[in-house]
């Protein structure tokens, strides 16, 4: 569904990404690994548009989108959770989800069965609906963020570190909604930096050392590769 | 030789000649004249582009230390009967640090795209002020004339020659003197605010008191000029004050480019030539102006400096 | 009960300001830009009331010069401001295109209609004066109130009930993460912008027959403007209501009891003094607030 070919990208006068190729398919959820600054981050934003690839090819669903600007890639069907949540925090809850599914979803009529479906898999949202985005705790507005990425009823789900700074009972709730996801047939690409959720949720992984490619594997090989985990994730499986 | 140095030593010694060459001829004067006004403005607009460029403060309100200036050699030499030049500029660069002071208290602390809009503000209050003349000293919208400095050291400084080669001298100490300062620590850290206030707080530098400082050196400098132009011209008038002053500072600068101290100067003479020569057809300056803020916007955002001279800006 | 009429005065002048302030600080919150071409529609729209009013009546004069500076406002964002900020050259780069533009309307403005002031006529339906208990003012000026009221309440409904406003608040929260959402931020600009201006030839219609019409308004209002921008928070739509009233009445206090001038300037002190204690004007903060 999503192919990287040949991606160059950086900020400013640095390069970040040097040559990267990855592709996801249908259906899979595919995980980005790597230790900070290795250029998972700079990955997603290429994708999204934010941070134009320099050099080489982005295609979605067999189109083009190395070019696009942001708000045309994400209409043509990619639902974004970018690092740190960044929820339009004066903004409700509602309102923050409104705003991708009016953008993005094909129907209207849709809304009241997008929000329930995002309740049925998130409730804690359902009673913090009205509230202000920037009052919910980390948590919360994770699975707010996640939500955001979904309600738009778009194929592929880019998630940037969706577990990030989290307690490990909200990250288990997050890691059972990514798995209840994709079990629905969500196509998901995420990127983290810890390897367990990565490898609770993934079929596949790449893994990112300094800006190339180091490593791509199906998950359930790489998780019993305590030597790979370690020197590219400094983590023991 | 970088072709920088080769045509800034022609420049200099074109304006070490130029009276001389003129000496006799019948248009002397007004040659001299309006170079000295180039040299002025230009010194103005190097003011103005030390802060733009190297701080990267954005002011629309330089006439505000232009003008502090003129006013101040023009009251203390016509009210206040002190006619000893060095005397009164002194006192109208004290006067202009004082004000760049103020004026840079405020702008560091707000945005930087509020900058703009509260130097503007600060400005114009200093014009109204002048011109609603409260205490009967500044002459309102007349201006104060009859600005004339007694000898200095026996130079006649109402020797249009003279005072050319004053301003020259002034114009070059001034660039030198600016250049010095980019160069030191204290430059060196407003760069770094320039480029990455957020990294240059963390180091420990409490960069609202040295931009306030940056803005003091470049009112000095900018009032130097404004004093010299009371001199020169033997009248301060509001319009030193006005919002075509401290436009006029952009122009040249963003003309000549940004960044570069002499790219002012050149774009202080382009300009001033130019409506010497142009404002005879166009009944209206002011459109070439618009115009040409246009155009440098779309063209040239660097100015015309980085055009001539395309080696890379030395920090 | 001069009192209560200069308060009134001042209500009415800070109406004004208001209208006005209101398209350039929402534009400057969403995209971080300085229009100072702003005061060239309002200009605009006093100088063709004058013209338009004694052949259409005042209320088709309001939506024709909304229209018309509307149109035009949007010609210059999409001619000059979009490219600039896709260059990622807008900041100072706007300004000094906008400044451009501004003085080269107020030249051609003096060219067309010469530079002596104008006053426009009160419109023959709201001539006259209203009586409220002991006070008799002029009906206009109640108009220019009332009308700027019902649009501000208008602005703020749009922009907390609407789908359009909560996506115009996201743009300005975080116009980056908004696009990834899908919003088409470039186009949302581009109608806000066009809307502002449209707005401030509203403001020059109505602001004809009581402040006078001449080619360097544009200018003389913009510093006003420019204050009550700073003062009230840039971004800040409350923060407008209550600078433009405040600046309001201190304009009409400062030039009831001392010199015209002198109201400008006093003005301006209170600016100062506010930003000397909250530099980010009275509700600064980054997103549009009521």
């Amino acid at each position: 569904m999503l192919t990287l070919d040949g991606v160059t990208a950086g900020y400013g006068d640095t390069t970040v990404l040097w040559d990267v190729s990855l592709d996801v398919r249908a259906g899979e959820a595919v995980a980005l690994l790597g230790r900070n600054g290795m250029g998972k981050t700079t990955t997603l934003r290429a994708i999204m548009g934010l941070n134009p690839a320099r050099a080489g090819r982005i295609a979605f669903k067999g189109r083009d989108i190395t070019r696009l600007t942001p708000f045309q890639i994400a209409r043509c069907g990619i639902g974004y959770a970018p690092e740190g949540r960044q929820l339009f925090a004066p903004l409700t809850v509602v309102q923050n989800l409104r705003i991708p599914f009016v953008n993005k979803h094909p129907d209207p009529r849709q809304w009241p069965a997008q929000l329930e479906r995002v309740f049925a898999l998130f409730p804690v949202l359902r009673e913090r609906s009205r509230q202000h985005a920037g009052s919910l705790s980390g948590g919360e507005q994770q699975m707010v963020a996640i939500a955001r990425a979904l309600v738009g009823g778009d194929e592929l789900l880019v998630l940037d570190e969706p577990t990030e700074g989290l307690a490990p009972t909200v990250v288990a709730a997050i890691v059972e909604g990514l798995r209840t996801l994709k079990a629905q047939g969500q196509t998901v690409l995420l990127v983290e930096q810890n390897a367990h959720t990565a490898f609770a949720v993934a079929d596949r992984a790449y893994v990112l050392e300094k800006g190339r490619i180091a490593l791509a594997r199906a998950t359930a090989e790489l998780r019993h590769d305590a030597a790979a985990v370690q020197r590219y994730l400094g983590v023991d499986a | 030789m970088s072709r920088r140095t080769v045509a800034g030593a022609a420049l200099l010694a074109v304006a070490l000649a130029l009276p001389l060459a003129l000496a006799g001829t019948r248009y002397a004067n007004y040659v001299e004249h309006l170079a000295v006004q180039v040299m002025l403005m230009g010194l103005y607009a190097m003011a103005w582009d030390f802060l733009n460029g190297y701080v990267g403060i954005f002011s629309f309100g330089h006439a505000a230390f232009f003008g502090t200036g003129a006013y101040v050699t023009a009251i203390l030499i016509v009210r206040g009967a002190v006619t000893s030049a060095p005397l009164v500029v002194a006192a109208a660069l004290v006067a202009s640090a004082v004000v760049g002071l103020v004026v840079g208290y405020l702008a560091s602390r707000v945005g930087s795209v509020a900058v703009f809009l509260v130097t503007f503000a600060c400005a114009e209050a200093l014009y109204l002020i002048v011109l609603a003349d409260p205490r009967g000293i500044t002459n309102g919208d007349n201006g104060l004339p009859g600005v004339v400095p007694a000898h200095w050291l026996g130079l006649d400084l109402t020797d249009q020659v003279t005072f050319y080669y004053l301003a020259l001298t002034v114009l070059v100490l001034a660039y030198l003197a600016l250049v010095r300062i980019t160069r030191s620590q204290f430059g060196q850290v407003l760069l770094g605010i320039r480029e990455n206030e957020v990294r240059v707080r963390f180091a420990g530098y409490h960069v609202e008191h040295y931009e306030t400082a940056a803005v003091a050196v470049s009112a000095v400098f900018a009032g130097l000029a404004g004093a010299l132009t009371a001199l020169h011209e033997r009248i301060a008038s509001p319009e030193t004050l006005g919002w075509a002053v401290s436009g006029d500072a952009v122009l040249y600068a963003t003309l000549g480019g940004t960044g570069t101290l002499l790219g002012p100067v050149l774009g202080a003479g382009l300009v001033i030539a130019a409506r010497e020569v142009l404002s005879d057809f166009f009944r209206s300056w002011l459109i070439f102006v618009g115009a040409t803020y246009i155009a440098l916007v779309f063209f040239l955002p660097g100015g015309l400096y980085p055009v001539l001279f395309p080696e890379k800006k030395r920090r | 009960m001069i009192f209560v009429l200069q308060v009134l005065n001042g209500l009415t002048i800070g109406a004004i300001y208001i209208l006005l302030a209101s398209g350039l600080t929402i534009v400057f919150g969403l995209q971080g830009i300085v229009n100072v071409a702003h005061g060239v529609f309002y200009m605009l729209g006093a100088y063709l009331a004058i013209d338009l009013y004694p052949r259409i009546g005042f209320a088709a004069t309001l939506v024709v010069v909304f229209l018309i500076t509307g149109a035009l406002g949007l010609v210059l964002e999409l001619v000059g401001v979009r490219p600039l900020v896709r260059w990622k050259r807008h900041g100072m780069q706007v300004l000094v295109l906008t400044l451009g533009v501004a003085i080269i309307a107020s030249e051609v403005t003096k060219l067309i209609w010469g530079p002596v002031p104008r006053l426009s006529e009160v419109p023959a339906a709201l001539a006259g004066a209203t009586t409220i208990g002991p006070i008799v003012y002029p009906t206009y000026w109640l108009f220019v109130m009332g009308f700027t009221a019902l649009f501000m309440t208008l602005l703020a409904l749009a922009f907390y009930r609407t789908t359009l406003g909560i996506l115009v608040q996201s743009i300005a929260l975080n116009s980056e993460i908004a696009q990834a959402m899908g919003t088409n931020a470039p186009r949302i600009n581009s109608l806000v912008f066009a809307l502002g201006t449209g707005v401030a030839g509203v403001a020059g219609v109505l602001a004809g027959p009581i402040l006078s019409v001449y080619p360097t308004m544009c200018f003389d209002l913009l510093m006003i403007l420019f204050v009550v921008v700073i003062l009230g928070g840039l971004g800040s739509l409350l923060g407008i209501v209550v600078s433009g009233i405040l600046i309001g009445l201190v304009n009409a206090f400062g030039v009831a009891y001392l010199t015209g001038t002198v109201g400008n300037i006093l003005a301006f002190a209170v600016m100062i003094a506010v930003l000397i204690f909250r530099p980010l004007g009275l509700f600064g903060r980054a997103g549009i607030l009521k």
